[in-house]
């Protein structure tokens, strides 16, 4: 029983919107000389690109300013504005087949949103279309396509964005009812028409239906988080938690070293909800900030990056985590350690929400002269609760010198012909003429000569033979 | 008192009197070998050769030449770093313009030790293209053991002449010439005659 994305989790987001906007911003809006919204449409059914007669199906829509969360410029939001009733009425859907033949199908936006809505750096537009169960079994089997449009040509006034834009081509194969459905069949299904029915607003029937689920897959890690997720939206909180906890319990039990994204799909509702029946006990609880060393590479000669780990070890989740300060100490070896700060942005550096056991990674690159074998890293900063409390960290790593391998040019994890015809191409050139390659300057004297090449060959195996 | 002074005197010096003898024990030299004189339009070798040398691991040097003499064609690996292990030689880069071969490389491979003693370093192809002189000078030249540690070095300049070409007479040139001489003798003979009877 796998432990799946839950999609109702990502597609809540601010990241995955980013990426749904970034990526259709990618498939050709970028090539328009005036500013349009981009539109990017998704489908879910037993996955993006199939759907089941009898199967709940939703579609959604999500549309962005194309400078959606920049920093850098000013935006002037994009008005999409009807001239009477809802922005969504200047969207709508068609549906095509293999021939070209356009078909009606029974969709209906689960919500409907009232007014304009102005599309910018912050704001993004979302519409969710439903198919119901009972509708798709109507749905010939085959290969359709299906396809939106945003226009404001007749609706846009003096005030609002006028034109048309077009979403990507969702592409779905409809199937005939399964004979014979897997687990994995069965709990996508049932979490399909429990989030359908909370689209349209039946949460208690949602319920009804994740119960099912769950009594012939007590095991089912999506079933117990989708419980939360129901428990919570009928306000049941206590049992939202247990069944949240529940989901995360059985999913490290399925799964002892799960990747991190899955298992953070769990924790991060998780939190939230504890943190929300801790505030509303009157109880409040501290987060603690808890940094490990994730990764480590090199960026450049003498230049190493770091991937620091933040974690929310404390009791409460945390509003953010902000590091004030990074500090060096040289244990073994003579030079100092110092953050580049050319490629790490200068302190205080942040990460915002974190829900209880969650985590953020932030990078940092930092100079190690190469008379350095080991240091420590130490981070100070603060960690504050969802009002605003903050609680002061201290962290300290320690870090061993190894460096990368000596004479491995091109990185590839070991040494070989590769690496001095990485030194030959550039032999004899000094830093600034042209085809002088840094990696080939081993020594970094800011000459390629035969100092660098032996160094590399020093590294090959006795009795090596290169041209 | 005086053998006192005496013995400090020769303590001070003495190492002052042993240093040249030291450093020229671990003083590499590298030489140009080749022929004192070849004719203009042959080809030749001159081999770039090293002595003296303890525990070479690589090397790096260039060498200059007078190039409306000379023209560089081709450098070949010598063989002395290849009693040592497996090579990797990067032949230098020919101007021909400039008459320089600049960055000749070689190196051994792998953590082995160096070589010692006297051996070729490299051979370069040379064509005599005009009569004249050039000179064979090695420059910026690195040597480094197989600890990684610079060694020191000379170098001793090596020279080459590019002779001319002279037409020697074919013998049957020299008989008609012979025959074109006296005619001319004979016929003034007979010319100074009838001058003398006008």
């Amino acid at each position: 029983m796998a432990v799946r994305k839950s999609t109702r989790l990502i597609r809540a987001g601010t990241l995955a919107v980013y990426f749904l906007c970034s990526s259709r911003l990618l498939q050709g809006q970028m090539a328009q000389p005036s500013i349009a919204p981009t539109f990017a449409l998704s489908a879910r059914s037993i996955d993006s690109n199939q759907a089941v007669q009898g199967w709940a199906l939703i579609l959604e829509g999500t549309f962005c300013h194309p400078q959606v969360y920049s920093r850098s410029v000013n935006v002037s939001p994009l008005l999409i504005n009807p001239m009477n009733g809802s922005w969504s009425n200047t969207v709508h859907l068609v549906v095509t087949d293999s021939t070209g033949a356009t078909h009606t199908w029974p969709i209906h936006l689960a919500t409907v949103p009232s007014g304009p809505i102005a599309l910018d750096a912050i704001n993004v537009g979302r519409l969710i279309w439903v198919v119901a169960p009972s509708d798709t079994e109507a749905i010939a089997p085959g290969t359709y396509v299906v396809q939106g449009t945003l226009d404001t040509t007749a609706s846009a006034g003096s005030a609002g964005w006028s034109g048309t834009t077009n979403s990507n081509i969702v592409s779905l194969q409809v199937a005939p009812p399964l004979a014979a459905e897997t687990s994995d069949q069965q709990e996508r299904q049932y979490e399909l028409l429990a989030e359908y029915d909370q689209l349209v607003g039946n949460d208690v029937q949602a319920l009804n239906n994740i119960n099912t689920l769950l009594a012939q897959q007590p095991n089912s890690v999506g079933g117990l988080a989708w419980k939360g997720t129901v428990l919570e939206a009928l306000g049941q909180t206590a049992d939202a938690l247990a069944a949240y906890d529940q989901a995360v319990a059985t999913a490290v039990a399925i799964n002892p070293n799960p990747q991190s994204e899955p298992l953070e799909t769990l924790l991060t509702p998780q939190g939230r909800l504890r943190s929300k029946l801790l505030s509303q006990s009157g109880k409040r609880g501290t987060p603690a900030a808890a940094i490990q060393l994730l990764s480590m590479g090199t960026q450049a000669r003498g230049v190493v990056f770091f991937d620091l780990k933040i974690t929310n070890v404390g009791n409460d989740v945390a509003a953010n985590a902000v590091i004030q300060q990074v500090a060096f100490n040289t244990t073994a070896g003579t030079g100092q350690v110092t953050l580049n700060n050319v490629l790490t942005p200068l302190p205080p550096l942040s990460v915002d929400f974190l829900a209880l056991n969650s985590s953020a990674t932030v990078r940092i690159y930092i100079n190690v002269p190469n008379t350095v074998t080991a240091y420590t890293i130490t981070e100070t900063g603060e960690i504050a609760d969802i009002f605003g409390t903050p609680t002061p960290f201290t962290e300290t790593q320690t870090v061993t010198a190894s460096g990368p391998l000596p004479g491995d040019l091109n990185g590839d994890g070991s040494v070989g012909c590769d690496d001095l015809a990485i030194v030959k191409a550039s032999f004899g050139k000094k830093v600034g003429q042209q085809g002088f390659d840094p990696r080939a300057d081993v020594n970094g004297d800011g000459v390629v000569n035969v100092l660098d090449l032996s160094i590399v060959a020093k590294e090959l195996p006795a009795g090596t033979t290169c041209h | 008192m005086k053998k006192s002074i005496g013995i400090s005197t020769l303590l001070i010096l003495a190492p002052l009197l042993l240093a040249p003898v030291t450093l020229l024990a671990d003083t590499a030299t590298l030489s140009v070998a080749t022929a004192a004189t070849v004719p203009q339009g042959s080809s030749f070798s001159v081999d770039v050769n090293i002595s003296n040398v303890s525990d070479l691991y690589d090397f790096q040097f260039d060498l200059a030449f007078n190039p409306a003499v000379l023209q560089l064609t081709n450098i070949v690996e010598g063989g002395f770093l290849l009693t040592g292990g497996s090579t990797f030689s990067l032949p230098g880069t020919i101007d021909n313009t400039l008459g320089n071969a600049a960055a000749n490389a070689d190196t051994l491979i792998g953590p082995i030790p160096g070589v010692s003693g006297t051996g070729e370093l490299a051979e370069f192809d040379f064509t005599a293209v005009a009569p004249g002189i050039s000179s064979l000078t090695l420059s910026n030249v690195i040597l480094q053991d197989s600890t990684g540690s610079l060694l020191d070095s000379t170098t001793a300049v090596g020279s080459v002449t590019v002779q001319g070409t002279t037409t020697v007479p074919e013998p049957s040139t020299l008989l008609l010439l012979g025959v074109g001489f006296l005619t001319l003798a004979g016929m003034a003979v007979r010319l100074n005659r009838r001058i003398a009877f006008v």
